[in-house]
């Protein structure tokens, strides 16, 4: 019988595959064993790279939060502007800064996210009705910058939670209001 | 869940702190 290799050679790729065998092993341990806390991928839990303490993400994580458990419109194409000019024309009081002009709404069907601007909305073709009361409530809770145009604190501060609420009260109901309320709690934002 | 939520809050986050003047929302895609 004729072999394919000679057998000292055949002997050394023995060695060889049970050498790269025993070389793999830790990574054979760490694949098909339990989930290792030191490794982060798909097999666990992403690592959270963004500050969870500041207003901006807790007001993010909160509205998530809130809009899955709240019964809502999804607004598309024109009608988006026709509901914001609806809630524009309701009686807001006039301390409510921003309330005297009108909104222009700019629909992106690529975009990503909402957007407000000096007065514009940025939303994609198809929105939920609470995404678009968070970007009205900018224009009633207008940001003010700081010298050199610098940001100040405060883009989803308590004047932008009290106009967010107002809001969802208002134009949504009472209910909504108040799941939303326990989300901004439960996220640690202090409502009114 | 149909969307990434902890990568979709980063991303606004990341955003909110560069944009000067630009206040964006989170909107879930189908």
């Amino acid at each position: 019988m004729q072999t394919l290799l000679p057998l000292s050679e055949a002997n050394d790729m023995t060695n060889y595959a049970r050498t790269v065998r025993a070389g793999l092993a830790p990574l054979a341990a760490i694949f098909s064993g339990p989930p290792n806390p030191l490794i982060t991928g798909p097999r666990g839990p992403a690592p959270v790279r963004y500050d969870r303490n500041t207003s901006d993400s807790r007001v993010y994580l909160a509205q998530l939060s809130a809009i899955e458990r709240v019964p809502h419109r999804i607004l598309r194409g024109p009608e988006i502007q026709l509901y914001v000019d609806q809630v524009m024309a309701m009686p807001w009081p006039r301390w409510r800064q921003g309330a005297q002009w009108g909104v222009t709404v700019n629909v992106m069907f690529d975009a990503t996210f909402a957007l407000y601007r000096s007065g514009v909305i940025t939303v994609p073709g198809a929105v939920q009705e609470p995404v678009v009361l968070h970007e009205i409530a900018h224009h009633f809770a207008p940001v003010p910058t700081g010298p050199h145009g610098t940001r100040s604190p405060g883009h989803h501060g308590p004047a932008f939670v009290a106009a967010y609420l107002d809001l969802i009260e208002h134009v949504m109901n009472e209910e909504a209001a108040n799941v939303f309320r326990q989300c901004f709690v439960a996220e640690g934002i202090s409502v009114q | 869940m149909r969307y990434d939520r902890e990568l979709l809050v980063e991303t606004l986050v990341a955003h909110q702190r560069y944009d000067v003047g630009g206040c964006v929302s989170p909107v879930e895609k189908d």
